[in-house]
């Protein structure tokens, strides 16, 4: 079923992005562009972490409680990143014809919460793992190894 | 890691989130900023461009 579902996707999408005479921000028009942006991996690779900056420096330009929630603001509706919770527009579920404004835990990395506090050899091993991984991410954002290692430690 | 730890803490089991009552706390906005005053709720709805329904 996913199968077939996959495929027929992408015949759409497919379609609408060979669709050459499709008239600007018709629908067509935008998932044919968003399709090709992202398949263009030569312009995402030449551009690296460049249209990140902006972010990366509002991240970087906070101090306060009111700016960590300003920025998660931010990210939450540019991108859909929910760094502490989501928020988004759900049925009722015990009032179908309602659609209802929905807050849901979130912000782990880690797939649930038993991968932190399992406290197992192999749990102790992924967490290992993960902090690598993350300090690995930071390096291709830039950071020198040696700085989110020792920030890493002090986590 | 540490952040994140707590986060976990704080965070329901993947048993607890197929409770389909336990994961229904339906909040006026008014009930939700006194549930959770740490966090200006107002504001992050006018950030998202929602209307302020009380």
């Amino acid at each position: 079923m996913e199968d077939i579902t996959v495929e027929q996707v992408r015949r759409l999408v497919e379609q609408a992005s060979n669709n050459t005479s499709a008239k600007d921000s018709s629908l067509d028009w935008k998932i044919g562009q968003f399709y090709r942006v992202g398949m263009d991996t030569d312009s995402i690779n030449r551009q690296g972490i460049e249209p990140l900056q902006g972010e990366l420096r509002l991240i970087d330009n906070m101090t306060t409680a009111a700016d960590v929630q300003k920025v998660s603001a931010h990210l939450l509706s540019y991108y859909i990143v929910d760094p502490f919770f989501s928020f988004f527009a759900c049925t009722d579920s015990k009032n179908s014809k309602m659609m209802i404004a929905t807050l849901y835990q979130s912000g782990l990395g880690l797939p649930d919460r038993d991968y932190y506090l399992r406290t197992d050899n192999e749990s102790a091993k992924t967490r290992e793992d993960y902090l690598k991984f993350v300090t690995r991410m930071f390096v291709l954002l830039g950071d020198s190894s040696r700085t989110p290692q020792e920030m890493l430690k002090r986590s | 890691m540490r952040m994140e730890t707590r986060l976990a803490n704080a965070s329901f089991t993947n048993v607890e989130n197929r409770d389909a009552i336990k994961t229904y706390n339906r909040l006026t906005l008014t009930e939700l900023e006194d549930l959770a005053p740490g966090f200006n709720w107002t504001e992050l709805l006018l950030d998202l461009g929602y209307p302020i329904l009380k």
